[in-house]
């Protein structure tokens, strides 16, 4: 007989009651391996207790959810329970079978030690990050400087060669200034998928979701939830769907609502284009500071919303480390490919159709821009913004086509004052004061999930109520905590 | 490994706690008031992040030197990732460098983000000192594989 893991005495005598169970309904029999099948309830399974479900197993499934409740008290998470269990039994299998040479620390081990490290592993990770963003905007800038000048160069080729006063405009203005304020970007983003590709194949992108777990459960949230949460740095809608593999219905509701809050890459351009203007010598580290500000967000958001909405404790985190490996040069530049393709895919098509649609409006209907319709928009919700020191009608227009895709904040940013390029930092330099750059930047990071994203939390959920509530959050929580940098910020820098 | 090369990791460590310390508070006064508190110091960074990963290298050294003198085996650890981060920090500012000469390149004179001392910050200077620490990491491997 083949040697099996043991779970200690407790534990096997609930196994062996619902074994009994099993077997007295003969038909479970010719399907499972009957003592599998008794582990995997008292896991609690969410498919096997789904297909159970469907058929006559009311008393076996009864029995196995008071068992597993009983159980859980003392012992925990069940799931992690086993898992651990069968890793038990899996070293002391391999210390009787393998013979080893030395037992010697491999570099994976000597590195996890610290990685890993209870305090200092969140301080690393921080570390890690400030290096990819300091790397993401300052070796970037010659690329980011050689796109604008050849922009610049195109745009004055277009007024040179076209005519006609509203072709010209609608290629200069409207598509040159408006996609081209967002495709200056390219190199950043390019840059910071690179650094997140060589932390992923370096194995340490991995060991992020355990540093987080242990802070994560404070607030309510399951490790599980973290490996969405560092996907949403590169698109929030993939992200979402990632929130499948979460088993716990409330865990994948809380991982979704509060994914929107990861700082997604398209809103890395209003980031590098505010903060280049009003920070110049720190724009890594204000950026970075916004990352961080919708982590910290997205975990409190989490506690109230479980103290709140949804009750109970999250799941367990069960996962292999990969070992640590020198990153290979080819697989790092085809990741940083794949998802910086997605960004210029984007840039062809919705920004651009973005664009346009922001150079119409600004020309009806009097071909002037004050009064045009976007003009009006503007000064209509002007008011509304004012208390965040948003004081130019241009900012909160440019707010409103974000909804369809927040790098159309910048190129509206750039088509409505009517600039190319590095003249749009002269023009921020002169719209917002460090304070309120910092909270425009903020409410950009919460205000309201893109379109695309908003589609998917629909699909996600299946529910307009939680779509909507998502959507009222975002823009709720976004003026309340600009509104709260302004006046904290204007104490301070008075 | 000695008693000097013990005193000279811990020294090395000390040093990185300082210069995180002054990069953290100039780079938080500098975010208050726009302009770094060590003004002379250009080498000081004025980064709070910088600071704190400065000092969060220094507290690697230090913990690497306090197990070291406990001969725990964790020593290697330590030092291990203390010298992969100061490393990589090296290599972000040469690249940095790098990105400023494409920079004065492309646009001559008009360029006013090169100076040579905002350039050669405390982490570069810091790399230099700390690299013969390399030479202590890799006699410590061999004696700890040996245990």
């Amino acid at each position: 007989m083949p040697a099996t893991p043991s779970y200690g005495k407790e534990i096997e005598e609930a196994i062996q009651e619902i074994c009994s169970l099993i077997r007295e309904h003969g038909l479970l029999t010719q399907w499972y391996g009957v003592r599998w099948l008794a582990i995997k309830l008292l896991e609690g399974d969410r498919e096997v207790i789904q297909k159970l479900s469907k058929g006559k197993f009311s008393v076996i499934l009864a029995k196995a959810k008071e068992l597993r409740e009983k159980l859980s008290t003392k012992y925990g998470d069940l799931e992690a329970y086993f898992a651990d269990k069968r890793y038990e039994f899996v070293e002391k299998v391999v210390d009787k079978a393998v013979k080893k040479g030395s037992k010697r620390p491999t570099m994976t081990d000597i590195l996890d030690s610290i990685f890993l490290h209870k305090y200092l592993g969140i301080p690393i990770f921080i570390s890690f990050m400030w290096m990819v963003f300091k790397f993401t905007f300052d070796v970037a800038t010659p690329f980011v400087e050689l796109i604008d000048l050849t922009l610049s160069y195109l745009s004055d080729m277009v007024r040179f060669l076209v005519h006609d006063e509203l072709v010209s405009s609608l290629l200069t203005d409207g598509i040159i200034g408006g996609v081209g304020a967002v495709l200056v970007f390219v190199p950043n983003i390019f840059f910071l998928f690179l650094a997140l590709s060589i932390m992923e194949d370096s194995g340490y992108l991995a060991r992020v979701a355990f540093i987080m777990d242990r802070a994560m459960r404070k607030f309510g949230l399951g490790g599980r939830s973290m490996i969405p949460m560092l996907l949403g740095f590169g698109c929030n809608v993939p992200a979402i769907m990632a929130t499948r593999t979460i088993p716990s219905g409330k865990d994948r509701l809380l991982a979704i609502l509060i994914n929107p809050l990861m700082s997604c890459s398209a809103r890395l351009p209003v980031y590098l284009v505010i903060a280049g203007s009003l920070f110049a010598y720190d724009v890594g580290s204000v950026v970075l500071s916004l990352y961080l500000l919708g982590m910290l967000l997205a975990l409190i958001l989490a506690f109230i919303f479980r103290k709140m909405l949804f009750g109970g404790k999250p799941s367990q985190l069960i996962m292999e480390m990969p070992p640590y490996l020198v990153p290979d040069i080819r697989s790092v530049l085809s990741h940083m490919w794949e998802r910086g393709s997605i960004f210029l895919k984007k840039a062809g098509t919705i920004i651009l159709l973005g664009m346009i649609l922001v150079w119409t409006m600004s020309n009806l209907p009097t071909g002037k821009i004050e009064t045009s319709l976007i003009g009006m928009l503007g000064h209509a919700l002007q008011p509304l913004f004012a208390p965040l020191g948003f004081g130019d009608w241009r900012v909160v227009a440019s707010l409103l086509f974000g909804f369809v895709a927040k790098e159309i904040v910048v190129g509206s940013l750039a088509q409505l004052y009517g600039v190319i390029g590095g003249d749009l930092n002269i023009a921020l330099h002169q719209t917002f004061t460090p304070v309120t750059a910092y909270a425009f930047m903020t409410f950009v990071l919460i205000y309201i999930p893109c379109l695309a994203t908003i589609g998917v939390i629909k699909q996600e959920t299946g529910s307009y109520k939680w779509t909507a509530f998502a959507v009222v959050y975002g823009l709720t929580l976004a003026y309340l905590i600009a509104l709260l940098i302004v006046a904290v910020g204007t104490v301070i820098y008075r | 490994m000695n008693k000097v090369k013990l005193l000279y990791l811990c020294l090395i460590g000390l040093a990185y706690l300082f210069y995180g310390l002054l990069g953290l508070v100039n780079g938080v006064y500098e975010l208050y008031s726009g302009h770094p508190i060590l003004n002379s110091l250009q080498s000081v960074p004025s980064d709070p992040f910088e600071g704190f990963t400065l000092l969060v290298i220094g507290t690697i050294f230090l913990s690497a030197g306090i197990s070291l003198r406990r001969d725990e085996a964790s020593s290697l650890s330590f030092l291990t990732v203390g010298l992969l981060m100061v490393g990589m920090l090296f290599t972000l500012h040469v690249l940095i460098i790098a990105a400023k000469v494409g920079m004065l390149i492309l646009l001559g004179e008009g360029y006013d983000g090169w100076t040579s001392l905002q350039n050669v910050g405390i982490s570069l200077m810091m790399f230099l000192f700390t690299s013969p620490l390399y030479l202590f990491y890799r006699r410590l491997k061999v004696d700890i594989h040996a245990k």
